[in-house]
């Protein structure tokens, strides 16, 4: 199974400057892969040597350097969270990028993509033979449901209310979230308040 | 004299097994030494390539993101099962045969993406 491979992963957002742009993801995955497989430092340290930027700085030599990691990698998976909250343009480099890895590990599928993100039409049309599946309120009706049992026995214990008491905020905290944690967090902030 | 020669032979024997011990116990001093400075060069090397990468802010940020997730999916283990055991899941998950190798989870914000 596909399941037995290294995973590397980057999560993008869009308020933090150090987590936004094509450049960033690049560095933290080689670093990342680097890790994993000390075996690369060879290559990496060459490639330094070779290099004549003190600081590689240039977005095509990153692009080969995590390029030549991934197609000589043993099954790797790479996961990028939330890449709509990246700029459209450094989007268009990480899409190309994933676009280019795909096709030279083509043969032996060694890399996998695991990308969450909001519908944008880019990533529709920059990757249209992906798998997609969208989020629908009935695929985390259940996640929620732990999420509120754990919530409401966390807040009994803090407020030292009774049963039927548990049992509204219980029933008042399943009735707000429509398939969205962030409604269901503010709705117990509110309850705490 | 035939006890001073089998004396003899005992001694010479005993300093041949003196010498080997010693040999190889430099042998294996110098094996030490030397694994601990390829290692050594190994780590120079290490930090060179990450400080020529200049990756670490990056690296720090994600890695504080990844921790946080983390703790939070040891509260709550159970969730996001039903994303495995979904179809198209465990087609993305197949070894050999995947239908595709990139797998795009989409939800409206707030659903729960990243977890």
């Amino acid at each position: 199974m596909f399941a037995e491979a290294q995973v590397v992963y980057f999560y993008c957002k869009c308020n933090d400057h150090r987590r936004r742009t094509f450049e960033a993801v690049i560095r933290t995955l080689i670093i990342q892969i680097l890790d994993l497989s000390p075996a690369c430092l060879d290559y990496l340290y060459e490639k330094m040597i070779a290099s004549s930027e003190r600081q590689a700085n240039s977005p095509n030599l990153l692009q080969e350097l995590l390029e030549e990691l991934c197609t000589n990698h043993d099954l790797l998976c790479m996961c990028i969270d939330g890449l709509d909250e990246c700029d459209p343009s450094e989007r268009g480099l990480i899409l190309s990028l994933i676009r280019r890895i795909t096709k030279a590990s083509k043969a032996d599928q060694s890399v996998r993509f695991f990308v969450t993100a909001r519908k944008e039409n880019d990533i529709e049309r920059s990757l249209s033979s992906m798998i997609r599946l969208n989020i629908k309120a009935h695929h985390v009706e259940n996640d929620i449901q732990l999420y509120v049992k754990a919530q409401t026995v966390r807040l009994r214990d803090r407020f030292a209310f009774g049963a039927v008491k548990e049992q509204e905020i219980r029933e008042k905290l399943s009735s707000k979230p429509q398939g969205k944690l962030t409604r269901l967090k503010a709705a117990e902030a509110k309850c705490t308040s | 004299m035939k006890n001073l020669e089998r004396s003899r032979d005992l001694l010479i024997q005993s300093a041949s097994i003196a010498h080997f011990q010693e040999a190889q116990e430099a042998r294996i001093e110098f094996t030490k030494k030397f694994e601990n400075q390829a290692k050594r060069e190994k780590q120079e090397q290490r930090l060179a390539v990450i400080e020529w990468l200049s990756a670490d802010q990056a690296k720090r940020a994600n890695t504080d993101e990844h921790v946080e997730l983390q703790q939070r999916r040891a509260t709550f283990p159970l969730t996001t099962q039903w994303l495995f055991n979904m179809g198209a899941m465990r087609g993305w998950l197949r070894e050999h045969d995947a239908s595709s190798t990139i797998f795009w989870l989409s939800g409206i914000p707030g659903a729960g993406n990243a977890h």
